[in-house]
């Protein structure tokens, strides 16, 4: 009889809770290896602007065309009714080719000058040389940005304005 | 009289169970907020925006961010469409021709497919299509000038430079 409750009163218990630990330990491997792999930095968009007519109403004065050649060893600004402005171009290292700090400051300046000499202008083509460094391109923009020309196109053409 | 404790009562394996574990389920809430925060980071659109291994994007003050469109990439050998090599660079600099065959290609199709999806949703066709090109800061102008063009004759023109945003 003793035998019989024994085989009555077992109770086999079962662990009704959710394991957890199995994807727990998925993640545990997941996250490293996704945070090792992930470059954290800022990707942003240059916007390109058409090198063509613009669509502004038709005025008396002619547009100012600004434009920034990118030359063998000079940075030539020059436009409708302007001087031609030359900064000189350093040359360059590696592949990576940025204007230096003094060449930027000036090309910089000289722009600034432009845009505030004739208000309104916003638009500057980047003419380049087939050679001419994608950096370097790209760092005059920032230049022709910073000095209030926000809408750049880009242009080829440029006396090998070569970036090696 | 000594009472004997019935089985239920006796500590043990069936009876007061001591739960040792340790709680991990906070740790992994934890996680599950950061695995998606990281997936978010790198997902604009519900597209890629990192571009592929080995391409070093131009380092810029541009502060536009990155909208959904067609990826071009051009890293140091081959240029890509959505991931997917289309040609080498070499292949795009040999002729005269300003356009490259094989990317207008390309290209097309694209255009093809998103003129379908509209067409089921019934949606009228783009107006204009956006491209953005991720370069790598190394590449030439003329590889640049030469994917503008095509791109520009197929129907892309407005087109978009991925830049990494200085610190």
């Amino acid at each position: 009889m003793s035998a019989h409750r024994r085989r009555r009163s077992f109770r086999q218990m079962v662990n009704c809770d959710l394991e957890l630990r199995p994807l727990m330990n998925v993640f545990i491997v997941l996250i490293p290896m996704l945070l090792m792999s992930a470059v954290f930095v800022e990707i942003r968009v240059i916007e390109m602007s058409q090198a063509t007519a613009s669509t502004a109403p038709a005025s008396a004065t002619p547009p100012l065309d600004l434009a920034v050649v990118i030359g063998s060893d000079a940075y030539v600004i020059e436009g409708q009714g302007i001087a031609p402005v030359s900064v000189p171009r350093p040359a360059a290292a590696g592949p990576d080719a940025r204007p230096g700090a003094a060449a930027s400051r000036a090309l910089q300046q000289a722009l600034a000058a432009v845009v505030a000499a004739h208000p309104g202008s916003q638009d500057v083509r980047i003419v380049a040389g087939e050679r001419t460094r994608y950096q370097e391109i790209v760092a005059v923009m920032d230049l022709a940005r910073a000095a209030g020309l926000p809408h750049a196109a880009l242009q080829g053409g440029a006396n090998e304005g070569s970036g090696s | 009289m000594i009472r004997r404790l019935r089985r239920r009562e006796r500590p043990g394996r069936l009876g007061k169970r001591l739960h040792s574990g340790i709680s991990l389920t906070s740790l992994m809430d934890i996680l599950t907020c950061l695995l998606f925060f990281v997936l978010k980071s790198f997902v604009a659109g519900g597209e890629a925006t990192v571009p592929p291994p080995g391409l070093d994007l131009p380092r810029s003050t541009a502060d536009s961010a990155m909208t959904s469109s067609l990826v071009v990439a051009i890293d140091k050998g081959a240029i890509l469409v959505g991931g997917e090599r289309v040609t080498s660079v070499r292949a795009a600099l040999a002729g005269p021709q300003m356009v490259i065959p094989s990317l207008a290609a390309r290209l097309a199709a694209e255009r093809r497919q998103q003129d379908e999806i509209a067409r089921r949703r019934g949606l009228a066709a783009a107006p204009h299509r956006v491209a953005t090109i991720q370069g790598d800061e190394s590449i030439e102008f003329r590889v640049l000038q030469r994917v503008m063009a095509t791109l520009d004759d197929n129907g892309y023109q407005d087109i978009a430079l991925a830049v990494i945003k200085k610190a």
